[in-house]
């Protein structure tokens, strides 16, 4: 299983279908039939990986619009990340 | 108490409402998930907490099963597509992918598929070959009925086509709005998937308002439960969203498919409730020249008369000769004895004609209300 690297560039699978439901996302993997549930950051991490970004990258646009701790957020999207490549959700751009 | 419920889901998804304390919560939710709103109504911050979460909920489910059914239709098409067949997406499915901001705010149980009836037993075929089945009916001769169920379980959830061959379950009507004009006038549903294609934006307005209005007085169900009335605001909402992405030219083609099929008054009928309950907006002038196509044609006769018990004879006296009118009568009065113990799970030791018996009193007792 690879590691997330910030560093690197992530970009949706090719394998998600995704649908909004208000400030929420549901995630689906057409292959497994797999559900996952987006909260409004994930959502929004989920927007910014339409067009290849680094998870860094993406942490940076966060701390931008979100009222977060810089040092927490880089956690919890590198643990975020670590799951949407672990189900196939993003892979390595 | 529905009525006042009624009214507050118009207000409500027109412009942000303050809750109303003069409302129950839980029936408030029940007639929005009747009127199949709920997606729409979601995320309003100062309503209560019990009628956020449901809303929530239902919004949350829809979304999960219209991304399974997404898969499961696009599957359909393009299977269908490489055997040769063209099919025509209706209604829910069809709206959801052009008209709605996600295809599951516009909720529904099924999608709505239409082919060439010579296309028919290759659909079949298809369905079959993705592992649809064909759900227990009264086995109408396929010249004697207009549509059919399939459904496919798919990672433990339902999916449903109705496979039409013609657009509305009537024999009187099986020409009105005919496969060959719509299918030269279809546009494509990219949105869904490649290949998927739709009605023109004025034949889908047109057959909202034909739809909105056979439900006016036959009955449909919501979630397993028989309902009439056709009022239901998710039907309101797609005339809507169809009038207000209408051109000019559209509208004027709109006007003239009124006049020459006869369907001035039921155009006018759907577009005056989205006009008056959701405000959809109606260009000048066009609810007046609708209004005053006062012509009497077989369409309207038959779809807005009170007289619902006329409707067979008018399917009958449609049917071309005597065999064919033989075997509607006796196909619908006496269907099969696996469809009458599905109907009646509640008679499994009775004999059969206790169930014809049943069923022709409940049809009499239903047009007599």
């Amino acid at each position: 299983m690879s590691k997330v690297v910030m560093q690197s560039a992530y970009a949706r699978s090719g394998k998600t279908a995704q649908s909004r439901v208000g400030a929420e996302t549901v995630l689906l993997h057409m292959e497994s039939g797999i559900y996952f549930g987006l909260d409004e950051v994930g959502t929004r991490v989920w927007e910014l990986l339409e067009t290849a970004s680094t998870a860094q990258d993406i942490c940076e646009r966060i701390v931008e619009e979100f009222e977060v701790n810089r040092e927490q957020l880089k956690a919890d999207v590198q643990a975020f990340f670590q799951e949407l490549l672990d189900a196939e959700l993003v892979v390595v751009s | 108490m529905a009525s006042s419920s009624d009214a507050f889901i118009s207000t409500a998804m027109t412009t942000p409402t303050d809750w109303s304390s003069e409302l129950d919560p839980n029936l408030f939710v029940d007639r929005v998930l009747y009127h199949g709103v709920a997606a729409l109504l979601i995320a309003r911050e100062n309503w209560p907490d019990v009628v956020r979460e449901r809303l929530h909920k239902e919004a949350l489910g829809q979304a999960m099963w219209e991304l399974q059914h997404r898969v499961v239709i696009s599957e359909v098409v393009k299977a269908m597509n490489e055997r040769g067949i063209l099919p025509l997406l209706l209604k829910g499915t069809g709206l959801a992918y052009d008209l709605y901001a996600e295809p599951s705010q516009r909720s529904r149980g099924d999608t709505d598929i239409l082919i060439s009836f010579s296309d028919l037993p290759t659909a079949r075929t298809v369905l079959e070959n993705l592992g649809f089945g064909k759900s227990v009916n009264m086995e109408l001769s396929d010249d004697l009925k207009h549509q059919e169920e399939w459904v496919h379980e798919r990672n433990g959830t339902f999916h449903a086509v109705d496979l039409h061959w013609s657009m509305i379950n009537s024999e009187a009507l099986r020409d009105v709005m005919p496969f060959s004009e719509l299918q030269r006038k279809a546009v494509p549903l990219n949105k869904l998937c490649d290949g998927a294609r739709s009605l023109s934006r004025v034949d889908a307005l047109i057959f909202a308002c034909l739809h909105r209005a056979k439900h006016l007085s036959s009955s449909y169900y919501v979630d397993g439960k028989r309902y009439e009335g056709g009022d239901r605001l998710i039907w309101i909402q797609d005339i809507k969203l169809l009038s207000n992405a209408l051109t000019k030219e559209d509208w004027t083609e709109l006007k003239t498919k009124a006049r020459d099929g006869g369907l001035g008054r039921i155009c006018w009928s759907g577009l005056k409730q989205a006009s008056d309950r959701i405000n959809g907006h109606i260009p000048n002038g066009v609810l007046d020249e609708l209004e005053h196509m006062t012509e009497s044609s077989v369409v309207a006769d038959y779809l807005l008369s009170k007289k619902t018990f006329a409707r067979p004879f008018q399917d009958i006296r449609a049917l071309p000769g005597f065999g064919a009118k033989f075997r509607f009568i006796r196909q619908n009065l006496f269907p099969p004895t696996r469809y009458m113990h599905r109907k009646y799970p509640d008679m499994p030791d009775a004999p059969v004609w206790r169930m014809h018996l049943r069923r022709i009193s409940e049809f009499l007792m239903n047009e007599a209300r």
